[in-house]
């Protein structure tokens, strides 16, 4: 089920056996996975669960307690200037200067960068309606998390981080940023891992999912492959069914007397005949969206 | 009633913190009356020191009561139930009641055996009115006056902390004489009335900088842009280290013009006249600024740290290298012209009957300490901060207790070298601490602004 991370050439990112400890809490345990070059990777979890944290390690804010991870090859602590700066970040609170215009503020992260792509900031200024001659202190969430987006891709960088990009952005403007987040990913060579609660922004844009629960990966692969391997399947017999099936890959289950309904991961046809012949069952199966996959996840 | 007599009660046994610094207070004041009883000399060293450690303490925890208040008091909840608001105002009474009361009890405990004089400090009466007044004032002035999200933040206010531990330059009679306890007592409660009148009743909370902000708002001014500006911005958290410190300079020299102010308002109230003139609490302002500032300044850094790891490509080491020289910088900035202008006012005059330059070497030689405190502390949480009021306190202390005690008069020499050398071991506890960094466990705090000002 989970995502081969020694498969394809060298990837962007590299965690094995990742944990991360903060006094005597474990806030992240056993994450081994892999980031090929060019995927839309979206992060998905409940509040708490881990996904910022994750993004910390992953970055350099952080050391592993335990484990390892590399971007871009080398130790994400010591992370050298060179692969910073193929890196763009937008953390989850904004680290805006409140006192400075957007325009000063966009100044000087470009004075900081080799690489500013001029034209690219203008363009989505203009498209984003984005208020640069304002203090940022006046400025609402929307328009924050706007000017903190453009801040992290002007020096087009080859891993775009973002860290709940779109939760203070309205219908239109996340329209708007999720369109630009696929031009932007558009290049074979640019990466972007994303945190979302929201899933149907996940389900718009990312080619692959993990879903963090506790601290820890309980799935990452290709969003597609997650879709098609969890099914909810109701087993309805001629005896009542006992409490507990002993199946593989059981996620959740509801029994009603003769009547049980399944939640199941690594799901194929073939098992579709075996609960039936096994349990001696009629079996209807029931194919989840990612919202009620991610739920059934964390029932 | 009830809620208004759990929130007072609240405002000190909140947090951990202030629980255990009410433990050390009553500790320490009930070893100190042990020790006076035994010793039987008010003056000697160690009852000394344990009346500093019970008055350090006890302020510390009043000061850590009025932030929480500030905390409590902007909650969008709050703003919401107009009947909440009015229960926190009370409880703030309440709170400071309680203080007045404690403080009053303490002063007949330890007050001066011989006769009082025929001002109201040392009476019961006039303790607990004059302490009343006093308190209240403070609290509300703490609650309009300051703001977390400016560089000018309530850490600055700490000065009233260090201010009530050396009380006694303002109580003495024959340096200023005491304005009647009843006007102080009647001018703290107008003072909470007003606010209260207004914080119940307003509508939409906003700073009494609010105005001045909205008209700024349309003038940004100029910086510059290059790769050192950009990384000193990002670092300070706002346009350059020169306008945070010459914010910092207004600052303490608004509260040393203040202070004199005060000076000569109590100088009218007072009962007697002919006292010699004194401005030893107006030079006491300038000597604190430069160590609470370098310690504000030096924290901004700490917590601007974050914003370069990446933008800036350097190495934790690089950047604690940056933080520690803007750091000096700022010492300069802010040090230079608030120990120039108190070496001035200490040289030419008049002042106290003890040797004002003592004051002046100790607190030069705590502002390393107090600088690379703030390189320390990444989090925008009072701890710290509190620290280096700590060692304002001990450095305050220690200067009255060296020079008025007999046996401390030999011990003036090691003061200063004992302070630099603390500041040399929070240097390398500073280095080590940023070569390892991990920011995850310092992330940005969300506040919660006290008169929240949100305009769309």
């Amino acid at each position: 089920m989970m995502y081969d991370a020694d498969a394809g050439g060298a990837p962007v990112i590299r965690v094995r056996d990742l944990g991360k400890v903060i006094g005597a809490k474990a806030i992240l345990s056993n994450i081994s996975v892999d980031v090929e070059p060019g995927s839309i990777v979206g992060l998905l979890g409940k509040n708490g669960a881990g996904k910022t944290s994750l993004l910390d390690v992953l970055l350099g804010f952080s050391p592993p307690s335990s484990g390892s991870c590399r971007v871009f090859g080398e130790d994400s602590f010591h992370l050298p200037a060179a692969a910073k700066r193929r890196i763009g970040f937008v953390p989850q609170q904004d680290e805006l200067l409140d006192s400075l215009t957007g325009a000063q503020q966009l100044a000087l992260n470009a004075a900081l960068h080799t690489a500013w792509d001029e034209p690219l900031i203008a363009r989505l200024v203009r498209e984003w309606e984005v208020p640069l001659d304002r203090r940022i202190q006046v400025l609402s969430g929307g328009e924050r998390q706007k000017i903190a987006t453009l801040l992290a891709i002007g020096h087009q960088p080859d891993l775009l981080v973002l860290d709940e990009p779109a939760s203070s952005l309205d219908p239109v403007a996340r329209r708007q940023f999720l369109r630009e987040l696929l031009d932007i990913a558009e290049s074979p060579t640019r990466t972007v891992l994303f945190s979302t609660h929201i899933v149907s922004d996940l389900e718009r844009v990312a080619g692959q999912v993990w879903i963090v629960r506790d601290g820890r990966l309980v799935w990452a692969g290709e969003l597609d492959t997650l879709k098609e391997s969890v099914a909810r399947v109701t087993l309805v017999a001629h005896a009542d069914l006992p409490s507990h099936l002993g199946l593989e890959g059981l996620v959740s289950q509801r029994t009603d007397g003769r009547c049980v309904q399944l939640v199941l991961t690594g799901w194929h046809d073939e098992r579709q005949r075996e609960l039936a012949d096994r349990w001696g069952a009629e079996v209807t199966v029931e194919r989840l969206s990612l919202e009620e996959i991610f739920l059934e996840l964390h029932s | 009633m009830k809620g208004v007599l759990k929130t007072g009660l609240q405002f000190y046994i909140r947090t951990r913190a202030q629980r255990w610094l009410l433990v050390v207070a009553v500790l320490s004041f009930a070893a100190e009356l042990l020790a006076t009883r035994r010793v039987c000399c008010s003056r000697s060293f160690a009852v000394g020191l344990l009346a500093g450690l019970a008055g350090g303490t006890a302020t510390m925890t009043a000061v850590y009561s009025a932030w929480n208040f500030r905390l409590i008091s902007a909650l969008r909840t709050v703003s919401l139930i107009p009947h909440s608001r009015l229960q926190l105002a009370g409880g703030m009474l309440f709170a400071q009641l309680i203080a007045a009361a404690a403080g009053a009890v303490v002063v007949m405990l330890v007050g001066p055996d011989a006769p009082l004089p025929s001002l109201a400090w040392g009476s019961p009466r006039g303790s607990f009115e004059m302490l009343f007044g006093c308190a209240l004032s403070c609290a509300v002035l703490l609650q309009v006056i300051t703001g977390p999200s400016r560089i000018v933040s309530v850490v600055s206010l700490t000065l009233v902390g260090a201010v009530g531990l050396r009380a006694d330059l303002f109580m003495k009679p024959e340096i200023l004489g005491m304005p009647k306890a009843h006007v102080l007592a009647l001018a703290g409660i107008i003072l909470w009335v007003t606010f209260t009148a207004w914080y119940v009743r307003a509508w939409r909370l906003a700073g009494p900088y609010a105005a001045w902000s909205r008209a700024r708002e349309r003038v940004a001014g100029q910086i510059r842009v290059s790769r050192e500006a950009a990384i000193e911005s990002f670092l300070v958290g706002q346009p350059s280290l020169r306008r945070v410190c010459r914010q910092q300079v207004l600052t303490w020299m608004i509260y040393h013009l203040a202070m004199i102010a005060m000076m000569v308002g109590m100088k009218l109230l007072i009962v007697r006249h002919n006292f010699p003139v004194n401005y030893s609490a107006g030079t006491m302002i300038l000597l604190y600024g430069p160590v609470v500032g370098v310690n504000v300044v030096a924290g901004c850094l700490a917590r601007g740290s974050r914003r370069l790891w990446l933008r800036s490509g350097e190495a934790r080491s690089a950047l604690y290298t940056i933080a520690a020289r803007l750091a000096w910088q700022s010492l300069a900035l802010i040090g230079v012209p608030l120990f120039g202008l108190a070496a001035l006012e200490i040289r030419f005059l008049p002042h106290a009957d003890f040797d004002m330059l003592f004051p002046l070497a100790i607190c030069v030689s705590l502002t390393p300490s107090a600088l690379y405190l703030g390189l320390l502390n990444f989090r925008r949480r009072l701890n710290l901060s509190f620290l280096a009021l700590y060692l304002l306190a001990a450095g305050s202390l220690l200067a009255g207790l060296l020079v008025e005690s007999a046996q401390g008069r030999h011990l003036l020499w090691m003061a200063p070298p004992a302070l630099l050398a603390i500041g040399c071991g929070l240097r390398t506890l500073a280095r080590r601490r940023w070569y390892g960094i991990d920011w995850l466990e310092f992330r940005a705090e969300r506040e919660t602004l006290p008169f929240a000002v949100r305009r769309g």
